[in-house]
């Protein structure tokens, strides 16, 4: 068990999860494996997010376990090992901070665990290694002329990039990613894209959760169906046919109204307008 | 053990006083002259550090959106004062108590009823602070109370002070070791989760310095309007600058600037010290809106003036 477990970036067994009384997950069981670019896919209300904030350790499952790199999913975030993106809206873009600044924090734990007494010192006076790391994730996303610059003064896809450059700039085993592709210019899209493909050919596991499904369809490896449980998890051509998104979109405890939207989704129309 | 700290303690403040008057013999006599009393001297040093303490948390308190919170704060450690002193505690204890049992109290509404924060707040402050003003109209003069609701800076004797400074060092002290953690607790909570941080530590760790703080400001400016000096400073300096850093420098400066030119002005013109530090926050405060580098009204005036007659 120990050996294959190791080898997945994430083994979850019997999971439940409730916004207090109400159920949103049950019974998930879900493999996903290391090096990939995986999606997960589902009509709103699904879970999709839900499951997110398992693995980002803000929702705490009812029952069940989550095993994240064959270990205690704790362990795995206090290491660094899970980096996370949010959606642009969760971030208060008038805080008082530059693109740098915010690249910056991805390194706090890793300051924080391996600094000795200097993790008590500003920034600037954190270790060669976290400065190198941040100007290189800048690069990346090509907005080192702009890293003095504050947040607040940042376009849409320059907000998303940043968010990314704080993603690879915290060197994770597993990149966790909301909606990456929402709300970008067809070049910035291309430019995330490229990036996160690098990343999974250097063995780093790409998970995000998407809407759109024309996304999934060109840029996943493995999508996992979710709704309300896993109801099919493997390669991506296997699993955005017709028949296994129409079960998807059907599965078990769904309202009429969330059958619609999935139809929608299934359809592949009007899928961005139901994300809001 | 308690006598040898406090002796400590007097032995640090009359050196700090020391060495504010030996800054202040170099200003003109008109002004250096109200702090030939000691009451004065001690009033400035209690001043200068509550000023800065509440500039530095002012800052988090904007960025967190806690403006309410710190309002709620302030007015739930009455009864842990009014407690305090009929049992001949330091007051200090007794407020920090009756504070942290309120805001954990808030937060237990919050998270198990449907109840919104700011009902949850509501209700739980003027419950509090209602209990205080039953308990102190039983047991002390109304001037007690007035000194209670609205500061008395001028009457702040030896303990009180060094407890005071002590409030402060802890607070500054958290706020530098753990500046990282503060940043990302207030800047992205969920990032925070992510690496492994322990959120609520930082939270409720958060709440309890703003209580500390709270408390040790009580002589200064009063339970009504240390929420003013908590949010104030840091609204400045968010209209001013663009990094938590400097916006934590700026805010404390403006702290510190506005208790010593607001106890000066109280003395000179004989009026209530905790009003006139406010009024002289609120003045800085108007300053920074209308002439902000990048958010002034008159900045925006003059563009859009520039744009109108360019047409």
């Amino acid at each position: 068990m120990d050996a294959t477990a190791a080898q997945l970036a994430v083994s979850i067994r019997d999971l439940s999860a409730a916004y207090d009384d109400v159920p949103v997950l049950a019974d998930v069981d879900l493999d996903i494996p290391r090096g990939q670019l995986v999606t997960f896919v589902g009509p709103n209300g699904a879970g999709k997010s839900t499951l997110f904030k398992v693995l980002v350790g803000i929702v705490s499952p009812r029952s069940g376990t989550v095993q994240i790199l064959g270990g205690e999913a704790e362990r795995a975030r206090v290491r660094g090992d899970i980096a996370y993106m949010p959606q642009q809206e969760q971030i208060d873009w008038d805080f008082p901070a530059s693109v740098r600044d915010v690249v910056m924090t991805a390194r706090y734990t890793r300051m924080i665990t391996e600094g000795g007494p200097r993790r008590f010192l500003p920034t600037r006076f954190a270790a060669p290694h976290h400065h190198t790391a941040v100007a290189a994730a800048l690069a990346d996303v090509d907005m080192t002329p702009m890293a003095e610059r504050a947040i607040g003064a940042l376009s849409g896809g320059q907000q998303k990039r940043t968010l990314l450059a704080r993603v690879l700039a915290q060197d994770a085993a597993i990149l966790l990613l909301d909606e990456p592709l929402t709300g970008v210019d067809r070049d910035s899209e291309r430019l995330i894209m490229q990036v996160l493909q690098r990343e999974r050919d250097r063995g780093r596991t790409v998970i995000t959760v998407t809407h759109d499904l024309a996304s999934a369809r060109t840029h996943a490896d493995h999508v996992v169906l979710l709704n309300r449980s896993v109801v099919a998890s493997g390669p991506r051509d296997e699993m955005l046919t017709d028949e296994m998104l129409t079960r998807t979109a059907t599965a078990r405890w769904m309202s009429s109204q969330d059958t619609s939207r999935a139809a929608d989704a299934a359809s592949g129309h009007g899928t961005k307008e139901s994300s809001r | 053990m308690m006598e040898a700290l406090l002796a400590f303690g007097i032995t640090i403040v009359d050196a700090l006083i020391a060495a504010l008057m030996a800054i202040i013999q170099l200003l003109p006599g008109p002004v250096s002259d109200p702090f030939r009393y000691g009451f004065m001297q001690r009033g400035l040093l209690t001043a200068i550090t509550v000023g800065g303490v509440c500039g530095v948390l002012s800052c988090y308190v904007i960025l967190k959106r806690w403006s309410l919170l710190g309002d709620a704060i302030s007015h739930a450690v009455l009864p842990g004062v009014a407690i305090a002193y009929l049992l001949g505690w330091p007051f200090f204890i007794g407020a920090f108590v009756t504070g942290a049992l309120t805001s954990v109290g808030i937060g237990f509404i919050e998270r198990h009823t449907r109840i919104k924060p700011d009902a949850a707040m509501g209700l739980m402050f003027t419950a509090a602070f209602a209990l205080g003003i039953v308990i102190i109209s039983q047991i002390a003069t109304s001037t007690h109370l007035m000194h209670i609701l609205f500061g008395n800076v001028l009457g702040v004797r030896y303990p009180a002070l060094v407890l005071t400074l002590m409030a402060g060092l802890i607070t500054l002290g958290a706020v530098f070791l753990y500046y990282k953690q503060l940043f990302l607790y207030t800047f992205d909570p969920v990032q925070a989760r992510a690496m492994g941080m322990h959120t609520g530590v930082i939270h409720y760790g958060l709440i309890l310095l703003l209580t500390l703080t709270i408390v040790a400001s009580l002589e200064t400016v009063g339970i009504i309007l240390v929420v003013a000096m908590l949010v104030t400073p840091g609204a400045t300096a968010y209209l001013l600058v663009n990094s938590l850093p400097l916006m934590i420098g700026v805010s404390a400066t403006i702290g510190v600037l506005s208790a010593v030119v607001g106890l000066y002005l109280s003395f000179v013109f004989n009026v209530a010290s905790g009003g006139t530090i406010v009024l002289v926050a609120s003045g800085f405060f108007i300053l920074a809106l209308l002439f902000s580098p990048r958010q002034g009204l008159l900045r925006r005036w003059w563009t859009r003036h520039r744009a109108r007659t360019a047409l």
